[in-house]
Protein backbone atom coordinates (compact mmCIF):
# COMPACT_ATOMS: atom_id res chain seq x y z
CA UNK A 1 0.00 0.00 0.00
CA UNK A 2 0.93 2.95 -0.80
CA UNK A 3 0.99 6.06 2.10
CA UNK A 4 0.33 9.92 2.23
CA UNK A 5 1.77 11.98 4.85
CA UNK A 6 1.23 15.30 4.75
CA UNK A 7 3.93 17.84 5.43
CA UNK A 8 4.01 21.20 6.55
CA UNK A 9 6.74 23.93 5.18
CA UNK A 10 7.63 24.81 8.55
CA UNK A 11 9.46 21.87 9.50
CA UNK A 12 11.68 22.38 6.83
CA UNK A 13 14.95 23.55 7.69
CA UNK A 14 17.30 25.04 4.92
CA UNK A 15 20.49 24.93 6.55
CA UNK A 16 20.30 20.81 6.33
CA UNK A 17 18.50 21.09 3.39
CA UNK A 18 15.98 18.47 4.37
CA UNK A 19 12.30 18.04 6.45
CA UNK A 20 13.26 17.78 10.71
CA UNK A 21 12.00 15.00 11.89
CA UNK A 22 9.14 16.29 13.94
CA UNK A 23 7.21 15.99 10.51
CA UNK A 24 7.01 12.23 11.23
CA UNK A 25 6.87 11.35 14.34
CA UNK A 26 4.34 9.70 16.90
CA UNK A 27 1.47 11.76 18.35
CA UNK A 28 0.90 11.96 21.78
CA UNK A 29 -1.97 9.24 21.77
CA UNK A 30 0.53 7.15 19.22
CA UNK A 31 1.28 6.69 15.58
CA UNK A 32 1.62 8.51 12.83
CA UNK A 33 -1.37 9.86 11.29
CA UNK A 34 -1.18 8.72 7.25
CA UNK A 35 -3.69 8.45 3.85
CA UNK A 36 -3.94 5.54 1.88
CA UNK A 37 -3.17 6.63 -1.51
CA UNK A 38 -5.18 3.43 -3.02
CA UNK A 39 -8.60 4.99 -1.09
CA UNK A 40 -7.89 8.33 -1.98
CA UNK A 41 -7.99 7.09 -5.84
CA UNK A 42 -10.85 4.74 -5.92
CA UNK A 43 -13.28 7.70 -4.05
CA UNK A 44 -12.41 9.66 -7.47
CA UNK A 45 -10.38 12.33 -6.19
CA UNK A 46 -6.61 13.22 -6.36
CA UNK A 47 -4.09 13.57 -3.47
CA UNK A 48 -4.49 17.48 -3.54
CA UNK A 49 -7.96 17.46 -3.72
CA UNK A 50 -8.29 14.54 -0.50
CA UNK A 51 -6.33 16.74 1.51
CA UNK A 52 -8.47 19.97 0.36
CA UNK A 53 -11.72 18.17 1.34
CA UNK A 54 -10.46 16.62 4.73
CA UNK A 55 -7.38 18.27 5.81
CA UNK A 56 -7.54 21.93 5.15
CA UNK A 57 -4.90 24.38 5.98
CA UNK A 58 -5.19 26.95 8.21
CA UNK A 59 -4.55 29.83 5.39
CA UNK A 60 -6.09 29.22 2.45
CA UNK A 61 -2.38 30.01 0.98
CA UNK A 62 -0.39 27.65 2.32
CA UNK A 63 -0.07 24.92 0.18
CA UNK A 64 0.00 21.27 0.89
CA UNK A 65 3.13 18.83 0.75
CA UNK A 66 2.60 15.41 0.85
CA UNK A 67 5.17 12.57 0.81
CA UNK A 68 4.24 9.12 -0.83
CA UNK A 69 5.74 6.26 0.88
CA UNK A 70 5.78 2.70 0.41
CA UNK A 71 4.62 0.53 3.26
CA UNK A 72 7.43 -1.93 2.94
CA UNK A 73 9.73 0.82 3.38
CA UNK A 74 8.49 0.92 7.05
CA UNK A 75 10.87 -0.74 9.80
CA UNK A 76 10.14 -4.07 10.74
CA UNK A 77 6.96 -4.17 13.79
CA UNK A 78 5.12 -1.59 12.31
CA UNK A 79 1.03 -2.00 12.24
CA UNK A 80 -1.77 -0.11 10.27
CA UNK A 81 -4.59 0.64 11.57
CA UNK A 82 -7.45 2.40 9.83
CA UNK A 83 -9.57 4.90 11.98
CA UNK A 84 -11.09 7.38 10.07
CA UNK A 85 -9.84 11.00 11.22
CA UNK A 86 -11.69 13.78 13.26
CA UNK A 87 -12.95 15.11 9.46
CA UNK A 88 -14.64 11.82 8.80
CA UNK A 89 -11.86 10.27 6.28
CA UNK A 90 -12.33 6.49 5.71
CA UNK A 91 -9.06 6.48 4.01
CA UNK A 92 -6.91 7.44 7.21
CA UNK A 93 -4.81 4.81 9.07
CA UNK A 94 -2.43 5.30 12.15
CA UNK A 95 1.19 3.69 11.52
CA UNK A 96 1.80 2.00 15.05
CA UNK A 97 4.73 0.08 16.33
CA UNK A 98 7.06 2.59 14.95
CA UNK A 99 10.00 3.88 17.47
CA UNK A 100 10.15 7.93 16.91
CA UNK A 101 14.01 6.88 16.18
CA UNK A 102 13.31 4.86 13.57
CA UNK A 103 10.59 7.33 11.88
CA UNK A 104 13.14 9.85 12.46
CA UNK A 105 15.54 7.84 10.15
CA UNK A 106 13.61 7.28 7.73
CA UNK A 107 12.12 10.91 7.37
CA UNK A 108 15.68 12.83 7.27
CA UNK A 109 17.29 10.13 4.70
CA UNK A 110 14.25 11.81 2.11
CA UNK A 111 15.31 13.78 -0.71
CA UNK A 112 13.46 17.10 -1.88
CA UNK A 113 11.90 14.99 -4.92
CA UNK A 114 10.22 12.64 -2.98
CA UNK A 115 7.88 15.14 -2.23
CA UNK A 116 5.01 16.51 -4.19
CA UNK A 117 3.28 19.90 -3.27
CA UNK A 118 -0.10 21.05 -4.00
CA UNK A 119 -1.06 23.67 -6.62
CA UNK A 120 -4.15 24.41 -8.40
CA UNK A 121 -5.53 20.70 -7.36
CA UNK A 122 -2.78 18.92 -8.89
CA UNK A 123 0.65 18.18 -7.44
CA UNK A 124 4.34 18.34 -8.70
CA UNK A 125 7.69 17.74 -7.45
CA UNK A 126 8.70 19.75 -4.46
CA UNK A 127 11.86 21.99 -5.53
CA UNK A 128 13.70 24.59 -3.45
CA UNK A 129 12.20 27.42 -4.98
CA UNK A 130 8.42 26.30 -3.53
CA UNK A 131 10.40 26.35 -0.32
CA UNK A 132 11.33 29.82 -0.58
CA UNK A 133 8.40 31.77 -1.62
CA UNK B 1 23.25 39.02 17.71
CA UNK B 2 20.72 36.38 15.90
CA UNK B 3 17.55 37.22 16.81
CA UNK B 4 15.32 35.62 14.65
CA UNK B 5 14.97 31.72 16.28
CA UNK B 6 13.75 33.88 19.27
CA UNK B 7 11.65 35.25 17.05
CA UNK B 8 10.34 32.04 16.12
CA UNK B 9 10.25 30.46 18.98
CA UNK B 10 8.04 32.94 20.37
CA UNK B 11 5.70 32.75 17.44
CA UNK B 12 4.28 29.43 18.15
CA UNK B 13 2.05 30.85 21.05
CA UNK B 14 0.24 31.97 18.21
CA UNK B 15 -0.64 28.82 17.41
CA UNK B 16 -3.91 26.90 17.81
CA UNK B 17 -4.99 23.27 18.40
CA UNK B 18 -4.65 21.94 15.32
CA UNK B 19 -2.50 24.29 13.29
CA UNK B 20 -1.25 22.06 10.85
CA UNK B 21 -3.92 20.04 8.31
CA UNK B 22 -5.73 19.06 11.45
CA UNK B 23 -3.21 17.86 13.48
CA UNK B 24 -0.68 19.95 15.84
CA UNK B 25 -1.67 21.31 19.58
CA UNK B 26 -1.32 24.66 20.96
CA UNK B 27 1.89 24.80 22.85
CA UNK B 28 2.54 25.65 26.99
CA UNK B 29 4.12 28.08 28.52
CA UNK B 30 6.54 26.00 30.38
CA UNK B 31 7.83 24.15 26.99
CA UNK B 32 7.97 27.93 25.62
CA UNK B 33 9.65 29.78 28.19
CA UNK B 34 12.23 25.99 28.25
CA UNK B 35 12.93 26.93 24.68
CA UNK B 36 13.81 30.73 24.71
CA UNK B 37 16.02 29.74 27.49
CA UNK B 38 18.00 26.77 25.64
CA UNK B 39 17.95 29.77 22.37
CA UNK B 40 19.34 32.08 24.52
CA UNK B 41 21.55 29.90 26.24
CA UNK B 42 22.90 29.04 23.05
CA UNK B 43 23.45 32.81 21.65
CA UNK B 44 24.96 33.65 25.03
CA UNK B 45 27.79 30.94 24.46
CA UNK B 46 28.53 32.10 20.61
CA UNK B 47 26.46 29.77 18.83
CA UNK B 48 25.39 31.93 15.08
CA UNK B 49 23.37 29.28 13.75
CA UNK B 50 20.07 28.27 14.94
CA UNK B 51 17.08 27.39 14.30
CA UNK B 52 13.90 25.98 16.14
CA UNK B 53 10.51 24.12 14.45
CA UNK B 54 7.38 23.59 16.12
CA UNK B 55 6.19 19.88 16.85
CA UNK B 56 2.53 18.66 16.59
CA UNK B 57 2.36 17.52 20.10
CA UNK B 58 3.05 20.48 21.71
CA UNK B 59 6.77 19.87 21.53
CA UNK B 60 9.54 22.37 20.37
CA UNK B 61 12.32 21.31 18.85
CA UNK B 62 15.48 23.96 18.71
CA UNK B 63 18.76 22.85 16.36
CA UNK B 64 22.34 24.34 16.41
CA UNK B 65 24.67 24.16 13.54
CA UNK B 66 28.45 24.56 13.37
CA UNK B 67 29.66 23.89 10.29
CA UNK B 68 29.13 19.90 9.59
CA UNK B 69 28.07 19.66 13.35
CA UNK B 70 24.52 19.84 14.55
CA UNK B 71 22.92 19.49 17.89
CA UNK B 72 19.57 18.92 17.77
CA UNK B 73 17.27 19.12 21.06
CA UNK B 74 13.12 18.44 21.19
CA UNK B 75 11.86 19.44 24.36
CA UNK B 76 8.70 17.44 24.99
CA UNK B 77 5.89 18.27 26.48
CA UNK B 78 6.28 16.02 29.11
CA UNK B 79 9.38 18.27 30.36
CA UNK B 80 11.78 15.45 28.72
CA UNK B 81 14.28 15.66 25.88
CA UNK B 82 15.52 14.06 22.71
CA UNK B 83 18.89 14.86 21.82
CA UNK B 84 20.85 14.03 18.85
CA UNK B 85 23.90 14.69 17.16
CA UNK B 86 25.22 14.59 13.65
CA UNK B 87 28.44 14.86 11.69
CA UNK B 88 27.61 15.36 8.22
CA UNK B 89 25.18 12.86 7.23
CA UNK B 90 25.95 10.45 10.22
CA UNK B 91 23.71 10.48 13.31
CA UNK B 92 26.26 9.83 16.35
CA UNK B 93 23.86 10.37 18.94
CA UNK B 94 20.20 9.25 19.47
CA UNK B 95 19.36 9.59 23.08
CA UNK B 96 15.67 9.98 25.04
CA UNK B 97 13.96 11.42 28.65
CA UNK B 98 16.67 13.25 29.43
CA UNK B 99 16.31 15.77 31.49
CA UNK B 100 16.09 19.82 30.09
CA UNK B 101 18.91 20.82 32.58
CA UNK B 102 20.89 18.03 30.83
CA UNK B 103 20.25 20.42 27.30
CA UNK B 104 21.55 23.25 28.88
CA UNK B 105 24.57 21.52 29.97
CA UNK B 106 25.58 20.33 26.71
CA UNK B 107 24.97 23.47 24.80
CA UNK B 108 27.76 24.94 27.38
CA UNK B 109 29.73 21.68 27.02
CA UNK B 110 29.57 22.13 23.19
CA UNK B 111 30.38 25.60 23.16
CA UNK B 112 33.83 25.10 25.48
CA UNK B 113 34.66 21.88 23.36
CA UNK B 114 34.58 24.17 20.12
CA UNK B 115 36.06 27.44 21.49
CA UNK B 116 33.34 29.75 20.98
CA UNK B 117 33.02 33.47 21.82
CA UNK B 118 31.40 32.88 24.92
CA UNK B 119 29.44 36.45 25.39
CA UNK B 120 31.39 37.82 22.66
CA UNK B 121 34.60 36.98 24.10
CA UNK B 122 37.42 34.79 22.31
CA UNK B 123 38.27 33.65 25.84
CA UNK B 124 37.07 32.87 29.28
CA UNK B 125 39.85 35.26 30.94
CA UNK B 126 37.67 38.02 28.98
CA UNK B 127 34.66 36.85 30.27
CA UNK B 128 35.54 36.86 33.52
CA UNK B 129 37.40 40.56 33.25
Amino acid sequence: MRLIRIINVVHYDHRKQRFASLAFKNSTGGGISVISQECILEQGRTVCHHIKTFYPPPTSSEPAIFWALEENSLPTGYRLEQQPSTSSDICHYNIEGVADKSARALMIRCQLHEFQICENGTSHTLTTEDLIS
Amino acid sequence: MPTSTLEKVQSFSKLKDNWSFGEGSEFNVQILNKALQLVKTAHALGFQETDTFPGLNGEIMVTLYLGQDYWEFTLESDGSVIFVYEKGEETCVYEEGLPFEFAISMVTSIALQNNLPIFGAKTMTKVVA
